[in-house]
């Protein structure tokens, strides 16, 4: 027995919730047909119409030119301005905290070697390129009276008043190359040459680093006036340039403030 | 999303919102300034995204910058295609390529049909995604795609466009 039923249930049935009504019945079909979300039997119907119609099927074809392609070759140029980076507070911190205790170190260290030295302030008040103004601290930098030895002078670094040890020579002045010097632990010897190059300045000598022995670094400055040996101060920097044969060619003496030339004394 | 994540949807999604952005509105620089933008408001509110939502939010603030673009500068009037009685009348340049001819039909569709077409197709981004995206209805996004694909098609059979050049 044949049952007669009704094939076309799905078209009873509503596929959207908008209204078509602006559409033909083919172009409705055409756009869900390429939007891929036409039902079986609209996709029938379709392949019906078109199938029978030139005309439709041109235009079915132009629908599936619709379809758009991104273009590849447009690009966004300024990605690396989009990108984000964030500052790691954490290791900024700590890097500021261990900066920070650096800092407070090298001034308690620098305070309490200025505390030390009791020259400093007289040499402030120093005029550049005045060396009479060194001979008026002669009263506060004389604290002690170091030995005589024959024809070398040595300074005996004391640990309680090395910045200010003064060595009298008395009778004794630099003025031959052949003298030769030892100052505190320096293991190079002086000589009178080196110490006042060619010119023989009664002025200035160094005692360098006597753990590296290095004669750029900060040092005591240890200064001639007359025949007296003085240390300046352990704070004013100097600048030793050696020459080929391994004495001083130029010293220049710097304070924090001011610049003194090394200069000859009235012998 | 992370740090990294964040640097990452700079890496893989800039290109595409521009794109999108840039065929939207034709203006270079001021398509660069959206994406910047978008980004930017990403940024603000990184750490309440989801990564694997990013690109949709993304293209959400693009869009949303577009229009608030596109309404200051009355671009709707400008740039709305002539209802379909209109066009009718209307003299269209007529191209050798599919390509070109796609263009044009595309910069001659209203912006809201243009860029529910544009996310469809260049994205493939669903009906509902889009919904999301633009803020539209979901019926609204339909009308949107079916206007669009059918206004096109219009338009690619006035410039001359035969089937054989694709």
């Amino acid at each position: 027995m044949k049952i007669d039923i009704f094939k076309k249930k799905d078209s009873l049935k509503h596929t959207s919730d908008f209204d078509y009504k602006d559409f033909s019945y083919f172009d409705r079909l055409g756009v869900l047909t390429i939007e891929n979300i036409a039902l079986d039997f609209e996709k029938e119907e379709f392949q019906e119409m078109i199938s029978k119609d030139e005309k439709l099927q041109k235009q079915a074809s132009l629908y599936s030119l619709t379809i758009l392609k991104p273009q590849e070759d447009i690009v966004f140029k300024k990605k690396s301005q989009l990108k984000r980076s964030v500052i790691n507070f954490g290791v900024v911190f700590k890097v500021a905290a261990v900066i920070s205790f650096l800092v407070l170190l090298s001034y308690f260290y620098l305070y309490r070697n200025s505390n030390a030295l009791e020259m400093y302030s007289v040499n402030r008040n120093l005029k550049p390129r005045d060396v009479v103004e060194l001979v008026d601290i002669k009263e506060v930098a004389i604290e002690k009276k170091a030995e005589k030895i024959d024809k070398k002078t040595t300074v005996q670094e004391s640990k309680k008043v090395l910045e200010k040890v003064v060595v009298e020579t008395e009778n004794y002045s630099f003025n031959d190359s052949e003298d030769e010097l030892l100052i505190g632990f320096n293991p190079d010897t002086l000589r009178v040459f080196d110490v006042i190059g060619q010119e023989k300045i009664q002025f200035a000598v160094v005692e360098p680093n006597f753990e590296t022995n290095n004669l750029s670094e900060k040092k005591h400055i240890l200064g001639f006036i007359g025949k007296k040996l003085f240390v300046l101060s352990k704070n004013i920097n100097i600048a030793v340039q050696r020459n080929e044969d391994g004495g001083f060619a130029s010293l220049t003496i710097t304070t924090p403030d001011k610049t003194y030339s090394v200069k000859k004394l009235t012998p | 999303m992370t740090l990294k994540e964040f640097n990452k949807c700079a890496d893989d999604y800039s290109d595409y919102v521009f794109r999108f952005v840039l065929k939207n509105i034709s203006d270079y620089s001021l398509s660069e300034d959206i994406v910047q933008e978008a980004y930017e408001k990403m940024w603000l509110r990184h750490s309440e995204i989801d990564f694997m939502k990013a690109k949709s939010y993304l293209f959400a603030c693009a869009y949303s910058t577009m229009i608030d673009y596109i309404r200051k500068k009355n671009k709707i009037v400008s740039q709305t295609l002539p209802l379909e009685a209109d066009f009718v009348q209307e003299s269209f340049p007529q191209f050798d390529g599919i390509k070109e001819a796609l263009e044009y039909a595309l910069k001659r569709l209203p912006y809201e049909q243009r860029s529910v077409i544009l996310l469809r197709d260049y994205e493939g981004y669903s009906y509902q995604e889009i919904s999301q995206i633009t803020g539209l209805s979901l019926s609204a996004v339909k009308v949107y795609i079916f206007r669009a694909r059918l206004a096109m098609k219009n338009i690619l059979e006035k410039t001359g466009v035969t089937v054989n050049e694709g």
